[in-house]
């Protein structure tokens, strides 16, 4: 029990000299904070208080997922789109209604339709960044990870999650929103008049998907710790959870798990 | 004491403030090595040091901002989402996905094997054309490498292929698809670079097609000399009833009568609101699909409905970007809706299948634009920090010539390729080379064929620059492959003996694939030595439009 109220210790220490720390050095409080964070998380899993903390990377996680698989869907409006602009731009009489359509109502539907391929493709694209995460499809350098054990993996992914992922990610939720808050309180259009307005929606996606990120480093980094401090019974949910070990599968990146329930199986089967 | 005091001092306000940007090259470089998602060491390094950066007074911390701005597209046409051009990489990933799901991509397989039965190490043949036609869009090396050894391997094994020949073969028919188009990495080399995809597109084909072509020639001699290496498809193993000729010809007359309408029709302009010759391509291709239903299971029937299809989508995707009836990005959207078309005549496409190639285009497309945005994070913060500059001070100061510049950046690349997969290398590296080939462009303008020792005037400078980028976006492909295959690292063959089968041994990998690392060097050798391979193509369908001035002489 020593090593339990040792590790409480040093959760006590981090949050305290994090606090210190972003009131003193106000410049890195982005770092401070997300240490904050593990420490607090640290301290709760190590204390034993860590049920709520389990269902929120649960939750969180299959939240993430959930947005990822059914934003997915969206590529098919986008193929659909790309067919319909081109066939119809070859077409001779729907090719005049356009140019009727235009002169009458000050839109162009061609227009209107290529700004939408690249909404669709922004929408994809951010609001699948944490399902990527959640399923390890990232792309990582695994030269020297491979050799490691799967608790120092674990260290590794937590550290890096704490040092790079959150600050970064709150930092660019934060530009986000004033990159967003610019563009609609602007009111910004369309740059060739004739397209599709409101560029604040495409933008407020911004924000979305670096929030969504967030929700899937939190997931992992809850996990990673639950796998490394955690009760007999939270560590191995998290083990069967957590996707990026090296010696789960021999293709991590390619197996698309379509439940959660697969996924234990297939996990505890390669350990 | 007050040495210390007066070491930091130096240390932070000359040293770090003169050379943070090394210090972040060396900061990354250890971070990806960690084994973290590429995407969060290259987000992370860019806020740290950009928070070093306001800490020194180096810049301002609202640089930062440009990474939010630069990854949406605020600046023209280079960002991630405001970019008409990239909308092309989900759809392709589709449509490489949706192939190899919907097993397009393993009947292709099966019926290339048969068609090459009498020539030697036709199943090793028929692995290279199909990394021809299909690897190009899986999307990374990682997992086209992975396709074909799944789908080739067991079967070259079972027929007892020599096990190096085999992995070698499909080693290096995966990894050429990152250079034949549609590659996904050409797609984000031409926007980084800021120059047409089409016109790249069309550049590396021929390339492409003389790598393959090495490989066929290679492939075929060694079985040929020694075929017990590659022992040929036994009889009992084709599933198909030889076909009747007459059909056969009956076929390809109407085809044919078809075409020949189209081009009379063309040439003669009976309607100029029609496209004569799509509506041939598609009429054809219809046709043959209806007939490959009829004809059943016959070597013809199988033909039509298992190699037509591909190759007519392949070609429609290229032949509508060559032609210049659809961009890129239109291309990539139709080519999507084919290969839904080709599932549903293969008659795969099931739910199921549409469900998992829309999440594995979820997938990767995340994976691509996650890097994407890191990277744009760690280049907005590099240059603010004059990280370039301190980039081409070095070379500088390194005082090259144009060639012995140009191969240290190939060595560069070639190095980094043995940890790092093509994303990484195209997004972080490319953009720091890029300006440095620019400013030696005029160098190399003899060697392209163009004369130009009396001077140049604008259109013709930036004529010759883009033809030098567009040159070395493609020795860059073709090294980066090379560098992909090369023992001892290669990382290609260590996903391949991942799910290789276990009596194939890493030796046999790594001693398989010399020969195909020898002919790459040869490709290289080769679009180096003959410029005119990656550019005269495009010169010739009209991409690339040469100054009046530079006609004369020009173009080889």
């Amino acid at each position: 029990m020593t090593g339990r109220s040792r590790l409480s210790l040093a959760a006590v220490l981090i949050v305290f000299c994090s606090v210190l720390g972003a009131f003193w050095l106000d410049l890195w409080r982005p770092l401070f904070l997300s240490a904050g964070l593990f420490g607090i998380f640290l301290g709760l899993i190590a204390t034993g208080y860590s049920r709520s903390l389990r269902l929120l990377s649960d939750a969180a996680g299959n939240f993430v997922i959930w947005i990822g698989k059914t934003v997915s869907w969206i590529i098919l409006l986008l193929i659909a789109m790309i067919m319909f602009d081109v066939v119809t731009r070859k077409i001779e009489f729907i090719k005049v209604r356009n140019a009727e359509i235009t002169e009458t109502y000050g839109f162009s539907v061609s227009f209107i339709l290529q700004d939408l391929q690249w909404h669709v493709h922004g929408i994809l694209l951010l609001m699948t960044l944490g399902f990527g995460y959640m399923l390890n499809a990232h792309v990582r350098v695994d030269i020297f990870r491979e050799s490691a054990s799967r608790r120092r993996q674990a260290w590794i992914e937590s550290l890096g999650i704490t040092i790079f992922a959150i600050p970064f990610l709150i930092v660019m939720i934060g530009f986000s929103w004033d990159f967003f808050y610019a563009s609609f309180t602007g009111w910004e259009g369309s740059e060739s008049m004739v397209g599709l307005g409101w560029r604040w929606i495409i933008k407020s996606f911004l924000i979305w998907g670096f929030c969504i990120a967030f929700l899937a480093a939190i997931s992992t980094l809850l996990r990673c710790l639950h796998f490394l401090y955690g009760d007999e019974e939270a560590q191995a949910e998290a083990e069967v959870n957590l996707q990026f070990f090296t010696d789960a599968d021999a293709l991590p990146k390619l197996i698309l798990a379509q439940s959660q329930g697969d996924n234990a199986a297939r996990t505890s089967g390669g350990r | 004491m007050e040495m210390i005091t007066e070491t930091w001092e130096w240390f932070v306000e000359d040293h770090l403030y003169d050379y943070i940007g090394a210090y972040m090259f060396l900061a990354l470089a250890l971070a990806l090595f960690t084994g973290l998602p590429v995407a969060f060491a290259l987000g992370g390094i860019a806020l740290i040091f950009a928070l070093l950066g306001t800490w020194i007074d180096s810049i301002s911390f609202k640089e930062f901002f440009n990474a939010v701005n630069r990854s949406y597209g605020g600046d023209g046409q280079s960002g991630a989402i405001q970019n008409p051009i990239l909308v092309a990489i989900p759809c392709f990933v589709f449509m490489g996905t949706m192939l190899e799901r919907s097993n397009v991509a393993a009947h292709l397989l099966h019926i290339l094997q048969i068609m090459l039965k009498r020539v030697p190490g036709g199943l090793a043949l028929s692995v290279t054309v199909m990394g021809t036609i299909m690897a190009a869009t899986t999307g990374i090396i990682g997992a086209s490498v992975v396709m074909m050894t799944l789908l080739a391997l067991p079967t070259m094994l079972r027929r007892g292929y020599h096990a190096p020949l085999a992995t070698g073969t499909i080693a290096a028919s995966a990894t050429l698809g990152i250079l034949i188009p549609p590659s996904i990495m050409l797609v984000l080399m031409a926007n980084l670079l800021a120059v047409s995809v089409g016109n790249l597109f069309v550049g590396a084909i021929l390339p492409g097609l003389v790598l393959s072509g090495l490989y066929i020639v290679y492939i075929s001699t060694r079985a040929t000399i020694n075929p017990s290496l590659a022992p040929p498809i036994r009889e009992d193993e084709i599933d198909l009833q030889p076909s009747s000729l007459p059909r056969m010809w009956r076929f390809l007359a109407i085809s044919a009568a078809v075409v020949g309408f189209a081009w009379l029709a063309e040439t003669r302009e009976f309607s100029d609101q029609v496209n004569w010759p799509l509506m041939a391509f598609l009429g054809v291709f219809i046709f043959s699909m209806v007939v490959g239903k009829r004809e059943g299971e016959t070597l013809f029937g199988g033909i039509l409905r298992g190699f037509v299809p591909p190759i007519f989508l392949i070609v429609l995707v290229l032949g509508s970007i060559f032609a210049g009836w659809a961009t890129p990005t239109e291309a990539a959207g139709v080519g999507a809706f084919g290969s839904i078309v080709l599932a549903y005549m293969n008659g795969t496409l099931t739910w199921r299948v549409v469900r998992e190639v829309c999440h594995r285009t979820g997938l990767t497309t995340a994976m691509i634009f996650f890097i994407f945005i890191g990277a744009t994070a760690f280049s907005s913060i590099f240059r603010a920090v004059y990280g370039e500059d301190l980039i081409i001070e070095f070379i500088e100061w390194l005082d090259l010539g144009p060639w012995a510049l140009l191969f240290l950046l190939m060595f560069a690349v070639f190095l980094l390729g043995f940890f790092f997969d093509f994303l990484e290398i195209t997004l972080i590296i490319l953009p720091v080379f890029a300006p440095v080939i620019r400013a030696f462009a005029p160098a190399f303008a003899g060697h392209l064929g163009y004369d130009v020792s009396d001077g140049m005037n604008l259109a013709e400078r930036d004529f010759i620059e883009a033809q030098v980028i567009y040159w070395f976006a493609i020795l860059v492909a073709v090294n980066l492959q090379t560098s992909f295959l090369t023992p001892p690292f290669g990382f290609a063959l260590f996903y391949m003996k991942g799910v290789a089968p276990a009596t194939v041994k890493m030796q046999e990998i790594y001693y398989g694939i010399i020969p195909f690392v020898t002919l790459q060097v040869i490709g290289i050798m080769i679009v180096l030595y003959l410029p005119e391979l990656a550019l005269w193509l495009p010169v010739e369908a009209g991409l690339a439009k040469v100054p009046l001035s530079l006609q004369g002489g020009g173009g080889g």
